[in-house]
C-alpha cells in the first residue's frame, strides 16, 4: 500500500458538512490521498490556475457539486476543460450531487470528460472502489 | 338560355306547388331551421347568382331583400377566419373540395358571433363544378361555452404544472438534507472512535437548523402562490413604497443609503396588495443586500408608463452580476450567486412567479461593479 502515489483529490462542494464527511471517509479507506477542499468552483478554478505553470498540485480526482454559489459545476467543468487538455495531465472527474434532475443527469452523460455521476450520500464502499480504479489507471 | 340548379322555391314557390300540404312542410322546415339557427345558402356559378335562405339572412341580419354576393358574404367573415373562408371558397370552386369550419363573423349590425360554414360543391355530368351549397349556422352559445371551458381547462393544466414543479421543488430541497442524514448515520457506524461518533451526533443538530430553513423557504412560496385568491385594488405606488421602508427599517436618506422614489408618471396601480409589496421588498431588500462594498448604497425607484403598461424600474449601484454567466440562472429557485452567507436563492424566484402570474414581466440589466437595473411590466 505504502508504495502506492498520491492521488491528488479535490472535492469541489459548498456543502461543508459533505467535505467533512469525505474527509473522514478517506481515513478509513486508507488512500494515500491529497486532499484539497473549495467551496465553489471559482475557488477551485483559480487554485488551478496559480498551479498550472509549475505542474504541481494538480487534480488526479475531482468529486465535483453541480448546485454551488458563485460558480456551480457545470461553469467549472467548461472553464476546466477549456484549462487542462486531457493528453497533459489526466483527471477523473466524479460528480458528486443529490439532484437527481433528469436535466443534470442527461447533461452529465453528454460530457466524456465525466466519469461517473453519483448521487450523494457516497457510502464507503463506493469511494472506496472509486479509488481503487483509480490506482489502476495511474499505475 | 341555361337552367339553374338553384331550388325551384327560389322562383316561385307557391305558384309551382299550390299544394296545402307542401305549404305546411315548408313552415315546418323553416320553424326547424329557425330553432337550429341554420340556413342554406346556393351558389350558381353558370348563371353567377348566389341564394340565401330567410334564415341564412337572418343570421346575417340582413333585410330579406338583401342581395348577396359571393364577395359581401366573404366580407362578413374578420381576421384570419377571412383568410380561411377565401381559402375554402377558392377550394370549393376550383377543386371541388367540401369544407366545414367553425369561423368568427361580423353581423350586419356588427355584432360578433361564431358561425358554422359548411359546403359541398355542385358537379355537372362531366364532372366540371358548376357551384356549391351548404349551411349556415349560427353557433355562438355553444362555440363560447367550448371557448371558455378550454380557458378553464388550461388554467387547470398550468396549475397541475405548477403543483408538480413545486413537488419538484420539495423532493429537490429535501434531498440534500435526507442525503446529509444518511451520511451522519453511516459515518457513527463507521467511526471507531467514540469521540468522533459524538461528533457526528452533534451535526445532526446543524442538519435539522437547516432542513427548519428549507421548510420555511418552502411555506414562503407556497404562501407567495396561495395569495393569489386575494382580489386586485387599486394601488398607489408611493403607500406600498412606504410600507416597504417600513418593514425594512431603514430611512430613504442617510448617511448609510440613499432611496430615491419617483411615481410621478404613473401613481396608481390596480394589484393584488401583497404582491406589489412582496416584489417591492423583494427587490429593494436584494439591492441593500449586494451593494458594493466602497459605494453608499443609492437605489433609484421610479414608475413609467409604456405602451399603455405600467412599468416600474428598481435601479442600484451595487456589485451588479454578470449576465453572461448568471443570466440563466438568475430567477431560478436555490441559487446564489454572490458568497453572501444570508442569501437563500428564493427571492427573484418567487418575484418573478408573482409578476408572470399576474401576466406581467421582469427583465434585468447589469454591469459588474457598476449596478443592476430591474424593470418589471405590470
Amino acid at each position: 500500500m505504502q508504495d502506492l502515489p498520491l492521488i491528488v483529490t479535490y472535492i469541489i462542494d459548498d456543502d461543508k458538512l459533505h467535505q467533512f464527511g469525505m474527509r473522514r471517509m478517506f481515513k478509513y479507506i486508507h488512500t494515500p490521498v491529497q486532499l484539497f477542499q473549495f467551496y465553489n468552483g471559482l475557488q477551485a478554478l483559480e487554485y488551478i490556475k496559480a498551479h498550472l505553470p509549475q505542474l504541481i498540485n494538480l487534480p488526479d480526482v475531482i468529486l465535483l457539486d453541480v448546485n454551488m454559489p458563485v460558480m456551480n459545476g457545470w461553469q467549472f467543468l467548461d472553464e476546466f476543460i477549456q484549462l487542462m487538455p486531457p493528453q497533459n495531465h489526466r483527471t477523473t472527474i466524479y460528480m458528486v450531487t443529490s439532484s437527481i434532475s433528469d436535466a443534470d443527469v442527461e447533461k452529465a452523460a453528454s460530457y466524456s470528460e465525466i466519469t461517473e455521476y453519483i448521487i450523494k450520500p457516497a457510502d464507503i464502499e463506493q469511494v472506496k472502489e472509486l479509488f481503487e480504479d483509480i490506482h489502476e489507471k495511474l499505475s | 338560355m341555361q337552367t339553374s340548379f338553384l331550388r325551384p322555391y327560389v322562383n316561385d314557390l307557391p305558384k309551382l306547388q299550390s299544394d296545402d300540404s307542401q305549404a305546411a312542410r315548408n313552415f315546418f322546415f323553416d320553424e326547424i331551421f329557425r330553432m337550429a339557427k341554420v340556413g342554406g345558402w346556393e351558389i350558381d356559378l353558370v348563371n353567377n347568382t348566389v341564394f340565401w335562405s330567410e334564415q341564412t339572412k337572418r343570421i346575417h341580419e340582413v333585410y330579406n331583400d338583401y342581395k348577396p354576393t359571393v364577395e359581401k358574404a366573404i366580407n362578413f367573415f374578420y381576421g384570419s377566419s377571412r383568410d380561411i373562408i377565401v381559402d375554402r371558397y377558392n377550394r370549393l370552386v376550383e377543386k371541388g373540395e367540401p369544407y366545414d369550419e367553425e369561423l368568427e363573423f361580423l353581423t350586419a349590425r356588427k355584432r360578433k358571433i361564431w358561425v358554422r360554414a359548411v359546403a359541398k360543391p355542385v358537379f355537372d355530368s362531366a364532372g366540371k363544378v358548376i357551384g356549391g351549397r351548404g349551411l349556415f349556422q349560427d353557433i355562438d352559445d355553444q362555440k363560447k361555452r367550448e371557448l371558455a371551458l378550454k380557458a378553464s381547462l388550461d388554467v387547470i393544466n398550468k396549475q397541475a404544472d405548477k403543483l408538480k414543479d413545486f413537488a419538484h421543488i420539495v423532493s429537490h430541497n429535501l434531498r440534500s438534507h435526507t442525503g446529509n442524514l444518511k451520511m451522519i448515520t453511516n459515518m457513527i457506524e463507521l467511526e471507531t472512535d467514540v469521540e468522533m461518533k459524538l461528533e457526528w451526533l452533534e451535526h445532526i443538530k446543524g442538519l435539522s437548523d437547516s432542513l427548519d430553513e428549507t421548510v420555511n423557504n418552502l411555506r414562503d412560496i407556497v404562501n407567495s402562490q396561495v395569495s393569489v385568491q386575494e382580489s386586485k385594488k387599486q394601488l398607489a405606488f408611493s403607500e406600498v413604497f412606504d410600507n416597504v421602508v417600513n418593514a425594512l427599517g431603514i430611512k430613504t436618506n442617510s448617511e448609510n443609503i440613499k432611496l430615491r422614489a419617483d411615481f410621478s408618471e404613473c401613481e396608481y396601480l390596480d394589484y393584488v396588495p401583497a404582491y406589489l409589496e412582496s416584489i417591492m421588498l423583494n427587490l429593494v431588500t436584494n439591492a441593500i443586500k449586494y451593494k458594493h462594498p466602497q459605494r453608499i448604497p443609492v437605489i433609484s425607484i421610479k414608475t413609467s408608463l409604456e405602451d399603455d403598461r405600467t412599468c416600474l424600474t428598481i435601479s442600484d449601484n451595487g456589485l451588479g452580476i454578470d449576465l453572461n454567466i448568471y443570466g440563466s440562472r438568475l430567477f431560478k429557485m436555490n441559487e446564489t450567486f454572490h458568497n453572501n452567507a444570508d442569501a437563500r436563492g428564493i427571492g427573484l424566484y418567487i418575484t418573478k412567479n408573482q409578476i408572470e402570474k399576474m401576466g406581467g414581466g421582469i427583465e434585468v440589466q447589469s454591469e459588474v461593479g457598476k449596478g443592476t437595473t430591474f424593470k418589471i411590466k405590470f
